[in-house]
């Protein structure tokens, strides 16, 4: 009778429903629509407009209005509804759509403004595979990086079997595909340790204008933090213990305290009940971690499968990177320590395979350069003046977008940490993503890594930081006040977005590649004699991307070259095969705006060079200039 | 609030286990994630014939417009995904993000591995590719769906 009258009555309609159906039609066609709104912004923008603070400066309002759209589009569809599921009318696939969508028009934003692929040390590593694919060889000698040259060598051999020349048609959506795939990977980290539905949406959400570094190039570190993130999906997702082991090690654990101190442990605390209570406010409460989430059942095939799997990309990330496989080593060994990976003897493993292509496959490297990879070992205060300190430089709008990846950084961090508490709080917290949000910073006591180890820390604790800040809007669901969440992660999405966009692109002034400086580059190659030497005042030129090999290079590293006239002749006659001068608009915009030299300065050297009387010019074209020494009269 | 005694806490948290569906599912068979019936068979014959596929392009010189897009699609997921089918995993993301990897991690090591034997072509690094991710698509072919116990999905954020 009960059921027949349930049957006949109306549905009971919800507060929600109404607005579920708007977003049901609406949601599927956000993305599109704003992604079509971007590229036209995009498309638009003069890359000639970029000035001191890079992109910022050239873009329209309305590829801000279009992110803005976006980000409440995609806050609105996590937040519809109170259920513990999403609502039924957002399917992950329309997620799915508007994260790929951001992505595009995030870090594809440089591809559709500028002509050509930016940041110039992409195209060096397009002259490294470019070696490998001529020759099948790798020239330690010449440069450290092909002492891991396992991703040059990938590229070698995909760009030869694709039919292309050289890998230059990957560089500028280079970032793009890494983006899409680690977002994916960094969804299922986050849905391994979270257990609510909406936390691994959001941490994507947050991740994606959060990588601000850059390090997702066409480079060896943008293809290790594939690696890094698949090694450690693998050991959250199937190597944590289980809650029955936990419970298990916590109560052989009770029974050793008890014995040892005389007295059950929740009598004594019970004495200490009033001031528990006022710091309760702010105290972690017991239990906290009780509630991690479980691994994945698997036999024990599958198990030693999937170890395999790791031991597997750990190797390849050994023989194509410097610093990722120590980051994997300290983040394994770190949930070793803390017990969140059943197999203790991983990073041993690990180490094995690390000293051995160390010791045995770089020693064209480290027999010359020891000092370099262990002199910093220890050192923290130098790693850190080498981080921050001599990083801090450069001209105002330089230094605006070095003032904004710090407070980035600190503030993902603090985000991050603030989430742990209150996730803890809500007895949710999770000890393997805490562990792993802070085991990059380990890496400070091992090497300076050329001044740029608070980058890569920031970035591999960024993936865990992001999972932890979301902690911050929902340490676990159903939250108390939904709507304060859903603002709250629109205007910190929002404030994400701003952030990046002039810390991953405030440098864009030096680090797009200019159409004038590729040509003269070209005109370099097509003419001069192999064996001489090019010479020019900045590293900042397009060069080596082709033949490294046939020529020599001065200023060789990422810094200053000769800059005085005297200085440039004699770079020039040291090498008696010739020797040519390139000046290109990009090496004086580098000087002025990375390395703080005076606005002017490269106009004042290059009429300092036409005036002396020493220099030939033989080659002017779009701001790129080729000049040859003039042979000393006697020696005609 | 009178504090619990430590046999409330488990049991209390036991029920929130159970709530959150946090226990994992381990004695349920489960659908090994292949549907059943003659459609299984296309991702592992998929897997299997676009190696060849492939190979024809490169070897008979296609244009590089009609072969970038196969070759590097290949390269970076194919030999990895054909192994990692095998464990039979529930969860088709994690199968695809982790057959990513290693087919990446895979491609490292063979185009390494070429410079070391100082035997470099770049149609001999495709053709060990291809060989090496044969070999689990026969496998996989030969050993057919079937339901599985052993990577059943413990159920933490999957309600999405």
């Amino acid at each position: 009778m009960t059921s027949s009258v349930r049957l006949r009555r109306a549905p009971q309609r919800r507060p929600w429903d109404r607005p579920q159906a708007l977003l049901a039609v609406a949601l599927p066609a956000t993305p599109p629509l704003v992604l079509v709104i971007g590229i036209i912004a995009l498309r638009g923008t003069n890359a000639d407009d970029i000035r001191s603070l890079g992109l910022v400066d050239a873009l329209p309002t309305q590829l801000y209005i279009a992110l803005a759209l976006l980000t409440a589009a995609f806050v609105a569809a996590v937040f519809s509804a109170p259920t513990a599921s999403l609502a039924p009318g957002v399917r992950p696939v329309v997620l799915v759509a508007h994260i790929a969508a951001f992505i595009v028009l995030l870090h594809g934003a440089a591809a559709f403004v500028e002509p050509l692929p930016r940041f110039v040390p992409a195209w060096l590593h397009v002259g490294f595979a470019d070696y490998i694919a001529r020759t099948g060889h790798t020239l330690p000698e010449l440069d450290a990086r092909f002492s891991w040259p396992g991703f040059f060598a990938l590229v070698a051999m995909a760009t030869r079997a694709a039919g292309l020349r050289d890998a230059l048609p990957l560089l500028a959506w280079t970032p793009v595909v890494f983006n899409l795939l680690y977002a994916a990977l960094v969804y299922r980290v986050a849905r391994a340790v979270a257990g609510d539905a909406r936390t691994p949406w959001l941490a994507v959400w947050f991740f994606i204008p959060a990588n601000w570094v850059g390090q997702d190039y066409f480079s060896p570190q943008g293809l290790n933090y594939v690696f890094y993130l698949v090694v450690l999906l693998v050991l959250l997702a199937w190597f944590r213990p289980s809650s029955i082991d936990r419970a298990r090690r916590r109560s052989s654990r009770r029974v050793r305290t008890e014995a040892a101190r005389g007295a059950p442990a929740r009598l004594r605390r019970s004495t200490f009940g009033p001031a528990r209570r006022a710091f309760g406010l702010v105290s972690i409460p017991r239990g906290a971690l009780r509630l991690e989430a479980e691994p994945l059942a698997a036999s024990r095939t599958t198990l030693a499968c999937l170890i395999g799997v790791a031991l597997l990309v750990f190797t390849a990330s050994t023989a194509s990177h410097q610093l990722t496989p120590t980051a994997i080593l300290v983040s394994v060994t770190m949930l070793v320590a803390v017990r969140r990976c059943s197999v203790r003897t991983l990073p041993v493993l690990l180490f094995v395979i690390l000293l051995g292509y160390v010791s045995y496959l770089t020693v064209a490297y480290w027999a010359g350069h020891l000092h370099d990879m262990l002199g910093s070992v220890g050192q923290l205060g130098r790693t850190v003046n080498a981080g921050i300190g001599e990083r801090t430089r450069g001209d105002r709008g330089h230094l605006i977008v070095l003032q904004v990846r710090q407070v980035l950084a600190v503030g993902i961090w603090t985000l991050g940490g603030l989430g742990a508490w209150r996730r803890m709080r809500a007895r949710r917290g999770d000890l393997a993503v805490m562990a792993l949000a802070g085991a990059p910073f380990l890496l400070l006591f091992a090497q300076s890594y050329g001044g740029e180890v608070f980058l890569r820390i920031y970035t591999f604790s960024l993936p865990f930081m992001a999972v932890l800040a979301v902690g911050l809007l929902i340490p676990k669901w159903p939250v108390r006040r939904p709507l304060l969440a859903a603002g709250v992660a629109f205007v910190l999405s929002l404030g994400l977005t701003g952030a990046f966009l002039v810390a991953r692109y405030g440098n864009e002034s030096f680090e797009r590649v200019l159409p004038g400086d590729v040509e003269a580059v070209d005109w370099l190659y097509a003419n001069a004699e192999p064996g001489a030497t090019f010479v020019a005042l900045t590293s900042n030129v397009p060069w080596r991307a082709r033949d490294i090999e046939q020529y020599r290079y001065t200023p060789l590293g990422e810094d200053l070259g000769p800059d005085s006239v005297p200085a440039i002749e004699e770079a020039m006659r040291a090498n008696p095969r010739g020797a040519y001068l390139l000046l290109t608009t990009g090496q004086y915009v580098w000087g002025e705006s990375f390395y703080g030299k005076p606005p002017g300065w490269g106009a004042s050297i290059e009429h300092e060079i036409d005036t002396s009387g020493h220099f030939l010019l033989i080659y002017a074209r779009h701001g790129g200039k080729i000049y040859i020494l003039r042979q000393p009269r006697g020696e005609r | 609030m009178a504090e619990l005694s430590i046999g409330d806490e488990e049991r209390r948290e036991s029920i929130e286990r159970i709530r959150l569906r946090l226990v994992p599912p381990n004695d349920q068979p489960t659908a090994s994630g292949n549907d059943g019936g003659w459609l299984w068979y296309w991702l592992p014959l998929l897997l299997l014939l676009s190696g060849p596929a492939v190979l024809v392009l490169v070897v008979f010189d296609a244009p590089s417009w009609a072969r970038a897009v196969p070759v590097f699609a290949y390269i970076a997921v194919v030999p990895g995904l054909a192994w990692i089918r095998l464990l039979r995993l529930t969860d088709r993301v994690t199968e695809l993000l982790v057959g990513i990897g290693l087919s990446l991690a895979i491609g490292v090591l063979v185009a390494q591995l070429m410079i070391y034997l100082n035997a470099w072509t770049s149609t001999l690094g495709l053709s060990m590719l291809v060989a090496i991710a044969s070999l689990p698509a026969l496998a996989d072919l030969y050993l057919g769906p079937r339901p599985d116990r052993s990577t059943a999905r413990s159920g933490s954020g999957d309600a999405s």
